[in-house]
């Protein structure tokens, strides 16, 4: 369904070493993924929603350098490669619907910037609405969703955002637990050539292929 | 909360006491009006021809507020600014400097022998003092820095929370800006439009310094209702009147923002 996916294409490597700035301490970094699902597990504070903002290109690094398949595009310098350039996805905790927007023009957001007209951006999003089980809601706007729905509308526009990478923060804290199975099944058959899964459940944690504990 | 007649004394007089003063002058506006006479007076030509040119002002002024105040909010919201608290104090002046101050300024600064003003007449033959064009300058003058702050201000409410979404969906930044950040705070800039338009609808100081009232080009409706009170209070009155029913309905409309609490 990504159309920037080939399907010879192992997982994109990402390789962050450097510092980062956080309000008042700097925060090392020393991180390879090499894997196509990787899980993100540490306690509250130690940079795992920071270390996604770095990767997505909506933080830079003090010093060091950020690769994504060998390709510099951080260097704490003159490189900065900007979010909207890299291609990267990303589930927000906080879920960041439009809210001028209806639930399934959320979700056609990504594909009409990817260059698909109103109408077959809107047909696919709604695949994707069923796919998390909102195509009752598709037509109303994100305030009238609950927590939960908001949360996997925000999944649905993850994962129809054409991406090499997809970064998830936290996808199915606000999901409830009848739900939660299908949803992990879904994150984990999704097309991106790699998944960065922060979370703190060890469940989510199995079916990654790798853990990466952060301390 | 405290009932009305519980309240202490001496918060409570005071309190009656700038209620009356503020609404005392609209009884006497009000009272001297000559309803019966009120529509002819409006229709009268000089009336007329001043509320045409108010109208061109004030929505022109309305007009280059959002065209330009609406990416300097945006730089003021968003970006890191060299010396920011100038800049805002700059930006935010004309809210506070006396009119007539204002209508000096801009007459030193683009009169024909202006700082810009003589460069203009000398290079491209324009003249802004004493045009439509000058009024609808100064007019925009005293009235972006309404709109800056209600539009800055929601922005800063806002976040950079949704622009970061739009990012990561491959929206670069004028993208974000169009179909995310303005759509998002759409009430808020009509709210600025609003409030700049009814500012820029009232100039008087800054109008009659710069442009002075010359009948079919400056003159404005608050121009007009100052010429009028020598010769013809009861137009004046009339005029004045409209203009109080203009500025009610400005709050009116805003009273979703500012009305409630």
């Amino acid at each position: 369904m990504s159309p920037l996916r080939s399907p010879t294409a192992g997982p994109a490597r990402i390789e962050v070493r450097g510092l980062v700035r956080r309000d008042d301490f700097t925060l090392p970094l020393d991180v390879a993924i090499g894997d196509e699902r990787t899980a993100v597990i540490g306690p509250n504070g130690v940079g795992k929603t920071t270390l996604l903002r770095l990767i997505a290109g909506l933080e830079r690094l003090e010093s060091g350098q950020l690769t994504i398949d060998g390709r510099v595009v951080d260097d704490a310098g003159s490189v900065f490669t900007a979010a909207h350039q890299r291609s990267v996805a990303v589930a927000f905790q906080d879920h960041r619907l439009f809210g001028h927007l209806r639930v399934v023009d959320n979700v056609a957001y990504p594909l009409r910037r990817a260059g698909l007209n109103r109408n077959t951006a809107r047909a696919r999003a709604a695949g994707y609405l069923a796919a998390v089980g909102l195509s009752e809601v598709a037509m109303v706007r994100p305030a009238q969703l609950s927590g939960g729905q908001r949360q996997r509308a925000s999944i649905a526009r993850a994962l129809a955002t054409p991406a090499q990478v997809l970064l998830l923060d936290e996808p199915l804290a606000s999901v409830d637990d009848q739900s939660r199975e299908a949803l992990r099944d879904l994150l984990i058959s999704t097309d991106h050539r790699t998944v960065v899964w922060v979370t703190h459940d060890p469940n989510d944690a199995e079916y990654a292929n790798s853990t990466l504990t952060l301390s | 909360m405290t009932r009305l007649l519980r309240a202490p004394v001496p918060l409570l007089v005071p309190a009656m006491l700038a209620v009356a003063l503020l609404v005392v002058p609209l009884v006497g506006l009000l009272q001297r009006a000559p309803w019966s006479s009120l529509v002819s007076r409006l229709v009268d030509d000089a009336v007329l021809e001043a509320t045409r040119v108010s109208l061109i002002v004030s929505f022109s002024a309305a007009g280059l507020c959002l065209l330009l105040g609406l990416p300097l909010a945006w730089v003021l919201a968003r970006v890191d600014l060299p010396f920011p608290r100038l800049v805002r104090a700059v930006v935010l002046l004309p809210m506070v400097l006396p009119p007539v101050v204002a209508g000096a300024a801009l007459l030193f600064a683009l009169g024909r022998r202006g700082l810009v003003g003589q460069w203009l007449d000398s290079w491209f033959s324009v003249t802004l003092p004493f045009t439509t064009a000058g009024t609808i300058l100064a007019a925009t003058f005293v009235a972006l820095p309404f709109f800056v702050t209600t539009v800055e201000s929601a922005l800063v409410a806002q976040g950079r929370d949704l622009e970061e979404a739009a990012a990561v969906n491959a929206a670069g930044p004028m993208t974000a800006f169009a179909t995310v950040t303005v759509p998002s705070i759409r009430g808020a800039i009509g709210a600025g439009l609003a409030l700049s338009w009814a500012r820029a609808l009232g100039e008087f100081g800054a109008t009659i310094t710069f442009a002075g009232s010359l009948g079919g080009r400056t003159r404005t409706l608050p121009l007009q209702t100052f010429l009028a009170l020598e010769s013809d209070p009861e137009s004046a009155v009339a005029i004045s009147v409209l203009l109080l029913a203009v500025s009610l309905g400005v709050l009116v409309a805003l009273r979703g923002r500012w009305l409630t609490r």
